[in-house]
């Protein structure tokens, strides 16, 4: 994930920075129905759970 | 800006599909003609795009709409092994530590993941062969 800081940060290492990221994980798992509605059309819906876990620094 | 963003992102996916069908439709059209017709072989391997829109049931994000590209390749005739590609945009809970913080966040990510499917006619409770006519007398 990235993003930009509203106002510049003072970084011991890089000095001043706009920008950052963090990286993480992440697992899912989910459920889904595919309904063939006619001969080339077809339906499919989709539900997910899961979680995110990211670094503790950026 | 947030949804031009996700719109712009999605656009890139769409156009990278037709480019790679494009390329293999070329590819299959020389192989045809150096070859004779043969019977109908299942696809291997299979390309997609989708679109999600989530909601995160903590933290300071409000909601996320991620783009995902898939190249996936056929286990056998109802599972596959997918490489999926996806980025999207993040909008923050207004008030929000982070939103004090960040603007514009922005993610992408690589997954390898696996699809199970249950094919129509091996469900619990819906066999395949018709039940047993019962008989009287």
């Amino acid at each position: 994930m990235s993003w930009e800081y509203r106002q510049p940060v003072d970084s011991p290492n890089l000095g001043v920075i706009t920008r950052d990221y963090l990286e993480g994980a992440d697992g899912y798992s989910g459920v889904g129905l595919s309904v063939r509605l006619r001969k080339h059309l077809n339906f499919f819906g989709e539900v997910d759970g899961g979680g995110t876990r990211f670094l503790s620094t950026t | 800006m947030k949804i031009s963003q996700f719109i712009l992102l999605n656009l890139l996916l769409g156009t990278a599909l037709p480019h790679v069908q494009a390329q293999e439709a070329a590819t299959n059209a020389m192989s045809a003609l150096a070859k004779p017709a043969s019977a109908t072989k299942p696809d291997v391997y299979h390309l997609d795009t989708s679109f999600g829109y989530r909601w995160p049931l903590n933290g300071d994000c409000r909601w996320l709409m991620p783009a995902t590209i898939v190249f996936g390749k056929m286990l056998d005739d109802h599972n596959t092994l997918d490489a999926a590609f996806s980025g999207g945009v993040i909008e923050l809970k207004p008030g929000s530590t982070a939103d004090a913080q960040a603007h514009q966040p922005s993610f992408w990510n690589w997954v390898l993941r696996g699809n199970i499917t249950l094919p129509r006619g091996t469900r619990p409770g819906n066999p395949t062969s018709p039940p047993a006519r019962a008989s009287s007398g």
